[in-house]
């Protein structure tokens, strides 16, 4: 405010297209919808600009670079209108103007991936990493570590429509670190199935950690991965989203987990086999480390209690629960 | 393999261990590196700081564990496997070694004491290789001949390395179990970087053989690739063509394991590496593993292999199992972790009566509580 109070005299009247623009990040999150955007233009058409556009001298550059009212610059322009009022401010400091800047955005900066966006937009406009560490990365309440801020630049060269989606899944810094690591192929190929299938935020980090395994392991690319036979035919399918999803799923795992699925499928089939009519439940240790069957019934009268008696003392299911626990 | 520097504590600058060292920076205080590689590459010599003896940190009563012992002298390793955990577990990752043996001894003899009837077994490989480099290993010179004067314990050294010269001409009185950890070649090239090949491994190890230290066996850990029964099966044969069965005190199989967050880092550090890529399971102790089916695949195949070279007589165990993949490979399995080491000591004191000279009392080891 001091700094406002002092340069009051600068005030002037200055053609909009004039005004250099080129610190605005809220146009790249055009795509992000954050929570002011809509409200802000509204305003905008009702009462025209309200409040003089803020900007700094730069040195060697003859146009002020513009530090706040960017929305309104474009409305601006949009609405062909000659002269905005802009307030000019001396020279800032680096550290003073990220600081400005951060201040400025981080009400709008609500999900990891517009925090990865806006900190690879400063590094962008050339404000020194150190810089960013110690003076945004704690107004952003993130711990001021280079190597925190390496990842959320990492996560920020994620593919467009990948960002699109954790940004409205509002996926946790974990997630976008974990996916960033991953083949952009690959990412681009699971975004696109959107649709194809139905992709959650937790499908799409299981289908990306279990292919992404696969293709490790059995030295496969992408595009091969997609077009294996069941693969093509699961997604050319003529079923609903949720049933291909299923399969997909299934089929992922199977080839990821073989030892596993072909343990289960016999047990299964066990299972089918003894106790498809059974008036109780049968589980088993999904890892096969524990060699353990969890058996589970409910009743509500006696009868229902005898039957289930009778059930369990049956040969037959002895003789199953035997074959199952010989699996382990 | 040298360090790029040396940091030298100075309350060491008069021990005789420093005198390797002139020209060391001196500094109460370690480099305090936090780089993974960056701290394998400089070391300090540190005074001892608290307690360093203890029981082995994988111990996990839910698993049958071999109960060893360990002194934590050694942090960090100038090797690189690609499975170690040491890259998601030190906050320091300067290579670091307690030079002081008097104080390290002292504190081993005072706990030992306590339980006179238990045969100790006392590894320095917890926390890296106890002869990874020149310094460690006149360390474990040092501790050779301090152990040869014990009664109930015995020393474990477990290498991945050939550096066994300052241990011949050693009067260890078979308090010294030389050991080794053994992977195929192929394994040894992509996931064991920058150790020694398995034929300067086997050389060494027929080396202190001759020395009469008993030889210690781990195939462990294990790892799955194309081709991994021929390969494990040549390897046994490759290791007792250098060495004879009855020189093997003890010989322990295991499967690759590790943490959830170690998988992201193994990926991160070694991008070409594939073990995280197999089939694996989470276990009862947050640890990944491959299926337990395939496990007893593994170590069956070990087991036979080493039937085949006649080496059957040599204990064998399981390192962190659950007894039910015991019982499907050895078709019986210890009731409990005092069990397995009472077991051991057994077979030690069978086998190797100068290593451990009196019978194991099996009442007080299936006593033991953990």
């Amino acid at each position: 405010m001091e700094r406002i109070s002092l340069a009051c005299e600068k005030i002037s009247l200055i053609s909009p297209g004039e005004l250099d623009t080129s610190l605005d990040f809220s146009s790249k999150l055009n795509p992000f919808k954050t929570k002011d955007q809509e409200l802000l233009l509204q305003g905008l058409e009702r009462s025209g600009i309200l409040s003089p556009i803020l900007s700094i001298k730069k040195t060697g550059n003859p146009n002020p670079l513009v530090i706040d009212g960017f929305k309104r610059i474009k409305w601006a322009l949009s609405s062909k209108i000659d002269t905005v009022c802009v307030i000019t401010l001396p020279q800032m400091e680096e550290e003073e103007l990220v600081v400005f800047l951060t201040t400025k955005y981080a009400p709008t900066l609500d999900t990891c991936v517009v925090r990865a966006l806006f900190l690879y937009f400063l590094v962008e406009k050339s404000f020194k990493h150190k810089t960013i560490v110690e003076k945004v990365m704690p107004i952003l309440g993130l711990e001021p570590h280079k190597g925190l801020l390496e990842r959320y630049l990492k996560i920020a060269g994620l593919p467009h429509k990948l960002l699109l989606f954790c940004h409205e899944k509002d996926f946790s810094l974990k997630r976008c670190i974990n996916l960033s690591y991953k083949p952009r192929r690959l990412l681009e190929t699971i975004i696109g199935l959107n649709g194809i299938i139905s992709l959650s935020a937790s499908l799409l980090q299981e289908l990306c950690d279990n292919i992404h395994d696969i293709l490790r392991r059995d030295d496969m690319d992408v595009e091969a991965f997609f077009e294996l036979k069941q693969v093509r035919d699961i997604l050319g399918m003529e079923k609903d989203p949720s049933t291909k999803t299923r399969l997909l799923r299934r089929f992922v795992w199977q080839m990821r987990y073989p030892v596993l699925s072909s343990v289960h499928a016999q047990i299964e089939e066990i299972e089918k086999r003894h106790f498809s009519n059974m008036p109780f439940c049968i589980k088993w240790d999904r890892s096969l480390e524990n060699r353990k069957i969890t058996i589970t019934g409910s009743v509500s009268s006696p009868n229902e209690l005898d039957s289930l008696i009778d059930a369990l003392s049956d040969k037959g299911t002895k003789e199953g629960i035997n074959k199952m626990l010989a699996r382990f | 393999m040298k360090p790029k520097s040396v940091t030298l504590h100075p309350d060491l600058i008069r021990h005789p261990f420093s005198q390797n060292f002139k020209g060391a920076r001196v500094s109460k205080k370690s480099p305090m590196l936090t780089d993974y590689r960056q701290g394998k590459r400089h070391l300090f010599i540190s005074p001892k700081k608290g307690d360093i003896f203890h029981i082995c940190a994988s111990l996990d009563t839910r698993y049958i564990c071999c109960s060893t012992h360990v002194i934590s002298h050694i942090s960090n390793c100038p090797f690189e496997c690609t499975y170690c955990f040491l890259q998601n577990y030190l906050t320091d990752t300067t290579l670091t070694v307690v030079a002081d043996t008097k104080a390290i001894m002292a504190e081993i003899k005072d706990k030992v004491a306590k339980q006179p009837w238990r045969f100790f077994r006392i590894g320095t490989w917890e926390l890296g290789d106890s002869l990874a480099l020149p310094p460690l290993n006149q360390m474990a010179a040092a501790l050779v001949k301090e152990f040869a004067l014990t009664k109930n314990c015995v020393l474990k050294l477990r290498t991945k390395s050939s550096a066994v010269e300052p241990l011949m001409d050693l009067d260890h009185q078979g308090k010294t179990v030389v050991s080794w950890t053994l992977n195929p070649p192929e394994i040894i090239a992509k996931e064991e970087i920058a150790t020694a090949p398995l034929e300067k491994r086997l050389m060494a190890m027929e080396k202190v053989a001759r020395c009469g230290y008993p030889i210690g066996l781990h195939f462990d850990p294990m790892i799955l690739f194309n081709g991994w029964q021929n390969a494990y099966e040549g390897l046994i044969k490759m290791v007792f063509s250098a060495v004879r069965p009855k020189d093997v005190i003890w010989i322990s199989v295991g499967s690759l394991r590790f943490n959830p967050e170690m998988k992201k880092k193994i990926e991160n550090n070694y991008p070409s590496s594939k073990i995280t890529a197999q089939e694996l399971v989470l276990g009862d102790d947050n640890k990944f593993r491959y299926p337990r089916p395939v496990r007893q695949d593994m170590y069956s195949l070990i087991l036979d292999c080493l039937k085949n070279v006649g080496a059957d007589q040599c204990f064998t165990y399981l390192c962190m199992e659950r007894w039910n993949v015991w019982e499907r490979v050895f078709g019986r399995y210890p009731v409990s972790i005092g069990h397995l080491d009472y077991l051991i000591a057994r077979s030690v004191h069978k086998r190797f009566p100068k290593t451990c000279p009196t019978m194991p009392p099996k009442g007080k080891y299936m006593a033991l509580s953990y």
